[in-house]
């Protein structure tokens, strides 16, 4: 509680509200991780569940529409799947999905930026070489064919862009510990006589979570719409477990036949869910960013 | 000096050169490696309760002396006596004792502090880390005299570094400095980043600690009238050699050097109706030293000799002076 | 001499912030009259270099100019436009930096920045430009200055910088030449050289020089009138000698004292005790009151104005309310 009522009186928290935009990112983010998180328990459906699928109920329109009903708020798709249920747990898979892969992601490079960042030398020079050879391919065509080779499954997912991800990280980290360790506060914690461990994990790591902050969280947003794209190309998660980009991708063959909810429904959702992340992304950058203030 | 008393610090002969980075493309084209000769064989000693200072412009070799004595960096060559033991060869591990009793106050107290560090835990750091406090407890103990001892209140150690002035963040790393007990404290211009009247204040603060501990001084500065009131003898660095080492009424009274003595005349003060410019040009490039006197390209004294051979530092008694044409 | 070139009346400029309202002007009136050099003194927070930037109008978000007026040859530069303000800045109003290196874009060579200033506000040709850009670089000590035409900045060391930026801010030949902290980057020698050469450029093209510094002694070599300013205000205004060697407000005579001086070897320095004020938090009183070793009880009740103070003298300072210096 003491903390919550510092965080509110806090500088951050200031320029936050002053933000509109900022405002607006995180509304639309709560909204989607509550969504994620409960959602399941209040739409009709689930709809991994085969069982409770009807074929008779295909191809409903939304509620709003003529001949659409409001069991099916959203319409359903072919298989007689309610869209909102379907929506909503495939908010679930692609929200876990980037905020999983940010993590492993985040994980991985920092350990590899701080190393290379603070040793120097060789090993700095071998790990940013993978790094660059690892950028000069699009992340897409990595992750596409490790997908291609391995199969679909929601772990082999995880893993692909987990592997893709984490270079970023190592690269902004590894710049951060470089602009860090020349500064006076870490010649002073060398000259206590801490080990280069304790000088890394006391004082450079607590020093570049800021700059961690902002692309983790444009990461996720990345890492959704990765997921989405793979899906959508039939490599991603499996049928059984709808994405929102799998749905999207369900929906496309009758898209032009006048059953559009399928397709754009879903596609409406990755985007406002990407575009609020991208607003608190933003923010973020803005204000954590000494740079720019 | 006497020689009954051992010196605190004796450095000698220290060389210190850093190599630019070449890029890969410059290596396959074959280039040659490009040298910074940042000091060129240095040598002095600070006696037990002495404050030394070396002063000079910028790229004179100041700082990297200071960076080079607390071991931050390896010498290229030369000695680093403390107390009668060599350190400039020590390894991290074997110098964690010697870290105790050297320490160092640095330039900038907006750089200097942790910024994710509250006050307190910044100064708490080395008494557990060396474990000079036993105990937590202990260890607030100590925070709180330390806190005490630099004049800033005991409940400001929860606070971060940012919610104090420059003049308070340049206490707090005294009293960093001062945590472990350190025989010789080295001070890297520590207060040309603060306004005058926080200088005085600074300034007063570690003469008083000077003597309250016993403490020796390597203390850096660019500016002469600085040092002029807290130290006993003065190196005059220029590109890398000290040009003139003297006790430090000597040299304001008796400049020998034609540097020393050009140092003094443009430094603008409130006593002097004009502002003399005694030297023309700019401090010339450390990357290729001239085979004669380095100063002689800004010299007004210069002559033939001063192109072709370098001169070798005079000594007699307290004084040393490395110029053809000066006499102790 | 001449006529007043520059008034300033009131001025006061705030700056908005999360913890709340810095006051870094708060009221201050100037009078620099043509060819005149003012030094403007004080440490950090005293608002001199605000003072500079309010003077162009360079203030940003969430600063702002909330009141006063700023008259130039008799025309207030807060009612102009923007359009009008970028022509006199560079034009007749000129401003040299603390770094030189910030202050010159590395991207391009020292004769495109030169002649970016003649071409905006000179009619020049082409090779009327050349040769001028060719003299300036001459009279601000560049020798060979056909040799350093194309060069970059970064191919000049930090003297020779500052030099090019002081042609570059004569280029326009400007009323007004505003320098902060022009020396503070540079070494001792160096910035020897370079006050020199200010002094003698300025007084060449027939400019008025407001030097803005923290180094009293700085101002002393070189300025004919000073300004002493103390959170946002200016506390002693005179002729630089009297002010330096009978200083009124306590202020000056603290930081006077607290200089570190060559000649003399002395135990403890005089100190001014405490620190500046947070501005957020002025007191309703003097602002120097709580430092000062004089302070009455009126001296923190009351903030005094600025009176005169002898010839040619000002000081906001309770202890000289008589109108003339009192021992």
């Amino acid at each position: 509680m003491k903390a919550l009522n510092e965080f509110l009186r806090s500088e951050f928290f200031f320029h936050f509200r002053r933000e509109k935009i900022a405002v607006a990112g995180s509304v639309i983010v709560v909204f989607f991780i509550l969504t994620a998180l409960f959602g399941p328990l209040l739409v009709p459906q689930n709809p991994y569940n085969l069982q409770s699928l009807e074929l008779k109920n295909a191809y409903k329109p939304p509620a709003w529409l003529e001949g659409g009903e409001a069991a099916f708020l959203l319409g359903s798709d072919e298989q007689g799947r309610d869209m909102l249920s379907g929506i909503v747990y495939g908010t679930r898979i692609s929200l876990f999905l980037g905020v999983g892969v940010m993590a492993a992601s985040c994980l991985v490079g920092t350990l590899v930026g701080l190393y290379a960042g603070y040793a120097g030398g060789r090993a700095d020079t071998l790990l940013m070489r993978i790094v660059d050879v690892q950028l000069s391919f699009p992340a897409m065509l990595v992750a596409l064919f490790i997908m291609s080779a391995f199969g679909r499954g929601l772990e082999k997912l995880f893993i692909a862009l987990t592997l893709v991800g984490w270079v970023q990280y190592a690269r902004t980290v590894r710049g951060a510990v470089l602009a860090e360790r020349g500064k006076e506060y870490i010649d002073a914690s060398r000259l206590i006589g801490l080990s280069p461990f304790l000088v890394v994990t006391r004082h450079v790591l607590p020093n570049v979570t800021t700059s961690l902050i902002v692309i983790a969280t444009i990461h996720v947003g990345n890492v959704i719409l990765t997921e989405a794209t793979l899906s959508y190309l039939g490599v991603g998660v499996p049928v059984t477990e709808p994405s929102l980009g799998l749905l999207v991708k369900n929906g496309y063959d009758v898209l032009f036949s006048g059953i559009w909810w399928i397709s754009v429904l879903p596609g409406c959702f990755i985007m406002i869910l990407v575009f609020g992340i991208n607003l608190l992304g933003d923010f973020l950058r803005d204000e954590l960013n000494p740079k720019l203030k | 000096m006497t020689t009954d008393r051992l010196n605190l610090l004796e450095v000698k002969d220290l060389v210190q050169y850093f190599e630019l980075p070449l890029s890969w493309v410059d290596k396959c084209l074959g280039k040659e490696r490009r040298l910074v000769h940042a000091v060129n064989g240095v040598s002095f000693e600070i006696e037990p309760g002495e404050v030394f200072s070396l002063v000079g412009e910028s790229g004179c070799g100041k700082s990297t002396i200071a960076r080079t004595v607390v071991r931050l960096l390896a010498p290229r060559s030369g000695e680093i006596v403390f107390e009668g033991k060599e350190i400039g060869r020590l390894n991290d591990r074997e110098l964690r004792p010697v870290r105790r009793e050297i320490q160092m106050v640095f330039q900038n107290p907006y750089a200097s502090l942790d910024p994710r560090q509250r006050v307190g835990e910044i100064l708490m750091e080395p008494l557990l880390f060396h474990g000079i406090a036993e105990s937590k407890e202990e260890a607030v103990e100590r925070v709180s005299r330390l806190m005490d001892i630099i004049g800033l209140h005991r409940d400001q150690a929860d606070r971060y570094p940012h919610q104090f002035s420059g003049g308070q963040r340049q206490r707090v790393g005294i009293a960093r400095a001062l945590a472990t007990n350190p025989k010789l404290i080295v001070a890297d211009e520590p207060v040309s980043a603060l306004d005058v009247s926080i200088q005085a204040q600074i300034l007063n603060l570690m003469m008083d600690l000077r003597r309250e501990f016993h403490l020796s001084y390597l203390f850096i500065s660019h500016n002469l009238a600085v040092v002029r009131h807290v130290t006993d003898r003065v190196g005059i660095m220029y590109l890398g050699f000290i040009v003139e080492q003297a006790r430090c009424d000597d040299i304001f009274e008796r400049p020998l050097h034609p540097y020393t003595q050009a140092l003094l005349d443009a430094a603008p003060s409130v006593d002097k109706s004009r502002i003399q410019a005694p030297l023309s040009g700019d401090v010339p490039s450390p990357m290729i030293l001239p085979p004669g006197c380095v100063f002689a390209s800004r010299c007004p004294r210069r002559e033939k000799l001063c192109d072709e051979e370098r001169p070798t530092l005079k000594k007699t008694g307290l004084r040393q002076v490395a110029c053809h044409f000066a006499e102790c | 001499m001449g006529n007043a070139l520059l008034e300033i009346e009131g001025l006061k400029t705030q700056f908005h912030l999360f913890a709340g309202t810095v006051k870094a002007l708060d009221g201050i009136d100037l009078t620099l009259k043509e060819r005149e050099i003012l030094g403007l003194v004080g440490e950090s927070g005293g608002g001199k270099s605000v003072a500079a930037y309010s003077i162009l109008r360079l203030i940003d978000p969430p600063g702002e100019i909330a009141s006063g007026r700023v008259l130039f040859e008799g025309a207030d530069l807060l009612e102009k436009s923007e359009a009008e303000m970028r022509r006199i800045r560079g034009k007749d109003i000129s401003m040299i930096f603390q770094d030189p290196l910030t202050a010159l874009n590395p991207l391009h060579t020292i004769h495109d920045q030169i002649d970016e200033m003649l071409r905006l506000h000179t009619s020049l040709g082409a090779r009327e430009r050349l040769e001028k850009i060719l003299s300036l670089l001459r009279e601000v000590g560049i020798s060979n200055p056909e040799d350093r035409l194309r060069a970059y900045p970064h191919q000049f060391s930090g003297g020779m910088l500052q030099r090019v930026v002081i042609a570059i801010a004569l280029a326009a030949r400007p009323k007004l030449i505003i320098a902060d902290e022009p020396t503070t980057a540079l070494d001792v020698t160096v910035q020897a050289q370079i006050l020199r050469l200010m002094e003698g450029v300025v007084k060449n093209h027939g400019a008025a020089l407001i030097l803005i510094t923290h180094d009293l002694a700085v101002v002393s070599g070189l300025t004919e009138r000073v300004a002493v300013m103390y959170c946002g205000r200016i506390v002693e205004e005179g002729p630089t000698d009297l002010v330096i060697h009978s200083p009124l407000h306590p202020y000056t005579k603290g930081l006077l004292n607290s200089i570190p001086r060559m000649g003399k070897k002395s135990g403890r320095l005089p100190q001014i005790s405490g620190m500046v004020p947070n501005l957020l938090e002025l007191p309703d009183g003097c602002a120097f009151a709580a430092r000062c070793p004089d302070a009455s009880e009126k001296c923190l009740r009351a903030a005094p104005p600025m009176r005169p103070a002898g010839p040619g003298r000002k000081t906001a300072c309770h202890l000289h309310a008589g109108g003339e210096a009192e021992r």
